[in-house]
């Protein structure tokens, strides 16, 4: 692949998935700033790894790994400066989503279940479709559909 | 009439099915179903995050001025660095494959001192013509034996006295390498 080739399968990556990223990234850090730098490096990351894309998994999965793994990082890096323990370490301690609403409705998602909580965050903030979330989690559509419907039973309890 | 579950409130909502119109009548007789109704509805209105409008534009352009930054130190700093590293590898082969010695003597190493029974010579002989190869007098070139250019001679049977020696190679009766060895009297006050 040459220069022009990538930049162009870059710029129609981008143009494709920035939206999808940006939320899931936002939702995490709960702040711009940590939100551009991220989504800085994750691009950068997607960009270094075009040339070596094996093409084994679609493009979206493979770059919803990177954003998970980058963000992740930047936790585990909060919870070296902070001296936070990891699990501690989410959105709270950032400026959080000024909106209380908002803010309400994430803390309850984030009491859900671990693997309940992961579909309810891909389907309602990045917005991947179950096939999508199926593929990306390595689980079948199935399952999905029934944890889906687990976590808005459970979300809704707990919002009551 | 039927109440709706979670998940089908959920699905008609985000669906916008055509069953809007019915749950939206059942809501006004059943309390619980509206309170579902309006907690499903704020929530997917919560979790819609807006990406500010300037972002996508801003941070790509951050992306490509460190990625041209990178791709420029790749055409012009890494060709420059691997010509610079050819010169220096060609000179040090050079240079090195000049300074071979067509003669390398493995053993006995300089003022080594050596037992008779202990007395191997080895050397090693690159583009050797018309050569012969003394122990103090005495042309020992006959018997060499010898693997590929390396050159070897068991001394057990050679009867040398205690003392210095001399291993001497002549080339072409002109070029003389020699090196000392020291034999002891070991074998003979040790008492064998």
């Amino acid at each position: 692949m040459d220069y022009h080739e990538k930049e162009e399968l870059f710029n129609t990556l981008y143009e494709k998935y920035f939206q999808r990223i940006w939320r899931y990234v936002y939702y995490k850090t709960g702040n711009r700033e940590d939100t551009e730098d991220l989504m800085q490096e994750i691009f950068i990351k997607v960009w270094k790894g075009l040339d070596k894309f094996e093409g084994r998994s679609s493009y979206y999965t493979w770059i919803f790994r990177i954003s998970m793994n980058t963000v992740y990082s930047f936790f585990r890096k909060m919870r070296f400066k902070k001296f936070i323990p990891l699990e501690m370490v989410d959105e709270k301690h950032f400026a959080y989503h000024k909106n209380e609403k908002k803010e309400k409705v994430f803390e309850k998602m984030k009491l859900l279940p671990k693997e309940l909580k992961e579909i309810l965050e891909l389907y309602y903030i990045s917005n991947f479709k179950i096939r999508e979330i199926s593929e990306m989690l390595n689980i079948p559509e199935g399952t999905v559909k029934t944890r889906l419907k687990r976590a808005r039973e459970l979300l809704m309890e707990l919002l009551k | 009439m039927k109440c709706f579950d979670i998940n089908e409130i959920f699905e008609i909502i985000e669906k916008r099915d055509e069953r809007i119109k019915e749950l939206e009548e059942h809501i006004k007789a059943c309390e619980e179903c509206k309170i579902n109704y309006q907690k499903i509805r704020e929530f997917i209105e919560t979790v819609q995050i807006e990406v500010p409008f300037d972002a996508k534009v801003k941070i790509k352009n951050r992306i490509f001025e460190k990625v041209k930054k990178k791709e420029k130190f790749r055409f012009i700093l890494v060709p420059s660095l691997l010509t610079a590293l050819a010169v220096i590898l060609f000179v040090f082969i050079f240079v090195k494959e000049k300074n071979k010695e067509d003669i390398v003597i493995f053993s006995p190493g300089k003022q080594a001192v050596l037992t008779p029974e202990e007395v191997l010579f080895a050397f090693k002989m690159r583009k050797l013509r018309n050569y012969r190869v003394y122990i103090d007098d005495i042309d020992i070139t006959d018997s060499l034996k010898n693997e590929g250019n390396v050159f070897y001679f068991l001394a057990e049977n050679l009867e040398l006295d205690p003392g210095p020696h001399v291993l001497t190679i002549i080339e072409d009766e002109s070029r003389i390498i020699s090196r000392e060895f020291y034999l002891t009297s070991f074998k003979y006050s040790a008492g064998y």
